[in-house]
């Protein structure tokens, strides 16, 4: 059981978080963009220089540029540590009934090779199709249509937003969703994420709640939508949601259960 | 191959929380944004690796904390840590408890400060927070007890249960 401090602590920046305003995608990796072009540009000049180092030598015994550089002038793009480097990749399901926070590996059938990666704005109609309580959590399976005229494959995680302030009058504002992605164990059989559309199906993801009331102050999160593109966020048929300890969503999946 | 849509998803998913974590680090919204987007930047520039991670956002935490330690370093070199890092910010319609709380723990070292938010606030556990900051679960849990103590006098509304004995590990396992 938490303690008060606790407790003040994580609803503080929980309010704190509902009411960030965070940059585009688009301009975070236009940042990292720029920091791997340096990077590289770095690397470039520390191998110049050390092949200008080496001087006549290396030519005169037949090294030249194109061969393979002197150690230590490559660097590895990996970062130098990873906070749980013994962790399991694979996904874990918690006997109980609840979810993992554990992010699902990719496909590991490599199936997205064949075909094209989906494009979210062929997907149509987020609606409530499936779900239940159980275990102090709510599952809810939300289904998309595809409209596009080719099979493709779809992977990652969906993004939502909820109205967070505002009204009709005033105009609404709507926050990005702060779902944790997760799994959830329903006790069928486990399900395959991502995998390929044909024309005319469907996509899906769940979206989990928590409904075991000790978890926290209960939220209602309205007009819960998904994010296809910066200006295209249909409404999700079948909310509001209410969870008292946030929200999970799964990743894409093709077939429900 | 990086797929910006999947890092795009990842983003904006994880970064108004990993911003709120942040903040609690620092005690400054301008600064705790300007550190998570560097800190995303950066996970994008790795992305290939990071998001084979069993958690991204994790990673990307640990990234944010350490530039947040380090921006705090340098702003102590150049004698502007109490412009910075002083006064804490108003914060338009905090709660007045939470206020005082980042207030207070700005005022316990950084590693005390670490253990305290991934505990309280990110919900990890001993051994989960001792793998990510690479120290041992002794220091962790010593971390934790004596940043709940330092706290204590700056926060009068929780200074009991902040001094209670070893109460942190009573419910994280």
């Amino acid at each position: 059981m938490a303690d008060r401090f606790e407790q003040a602590l994580r609803a503080g920046s929980a309010r704190f978080a509902m009411n960030t305003d965070i940059e585009r995608p688009h301009d975070v990796r236009a940042r990292g963009e720029r920091r791997r072009r340096r990077r590289i540009a770095v690397v470039a000049s520390a191998v110049v220089l050390a092949v200008a180092g080496l001087g006549g030598t290396a030519y005169a015994t037949g090294w030249g540029p194109s061969s393979a550089p002197p150690a230590g002038t490559t660097r590895s793009p990996a970062p130098s540590h990873s906070p749980s480097p013994s962790r399991s990749a694979a996904p874990s399901h918690r006997a109980d009934g609840g979810m993992s926070e554990q992010p699902e590996s990719p496909d590991p059938t490599g199936s997205a090779s064949s075909t094209r990666q989906c494009s979210l704005g062929d997907l149509r109609d987020p609606t409530v199709v499936d779900g239940g309580v159980g275990g102090g959590h709510s599952l809810n399976v939300v289904r998309l249509g595809y409209t596009g005229a080719q099979p493709c494959t779809l992977t990652g995680y969906p993004t939502l937003t909820y109205l967070c302030g505002g009204n009709e009058q005033t105009g609404e504002k709507h926050c990005v969703l702060p779902a944790r992605r997760g799994t959830w164990f329903d006790g069928g059989p486990k399900k395959e994420y991502g995998g390929t559309v044909q024309p005319g199906g469907a996509v899906y993801f769940d979206l989990a709640t928590v409904s075991e009331p000790t978890a926290g102050e209960k939220q209602t999160y309205s007009a819960v939508r998904v994010v296809i593109d910066r200006d295209t966020q249909p409404l999700i048929d079948g909310g509001p949601f209410e969870s008292t300890g946030g929200v999970s969503v799964s990743q894409w999946y093709v077939q429900a259960g | 191959m990086r797929d910006p849509r999947d890092f795009d998803s990842f983003y904006l998913g994880t970064a108004p929380r990993v911003t709120s974590q942040v903040y609690a680090m620092v005690g400054n919204r301008a600064d705790a944004e300007d550190i998570v987007q560097e800190a995303y930047a950066r996970a994008w520039q790795y992305w290939d690796k990071v998001s084979g991670y069993d958690s991204p956002e994790a990673w990307v935490r640990t990234i944010a904390f350490r530039i947040a330690v380090s921006t705090w370093r340098k702003a102590i070199n150049r004698f502007t840590a109490h412009r910075r890092h002083g006064a804490p910010e108003s914060l338009p319609g905090a709660d007045p408890n939470y206020v005082a709380i980042v207030a207070a723990l700005r005022l316990i070292t950084p590693e005390q400060r670490r253990a305290v938010v991934l505990f309280h606030l990110v919900g990890l556990s001993v051994a989960e927070i001792a793998a990510e900051t690479g120290v041992a679960v002794g220091t962790v849990r010593a971390r934790l007890t004596r940043g709940r103590q330092a706290l204590a006098p700056h926060l009068s509304e929780y200074a009991a249960e902040l001094s209670a004995p070893e109460p942190e590990v009573a419910h994280h396992g």
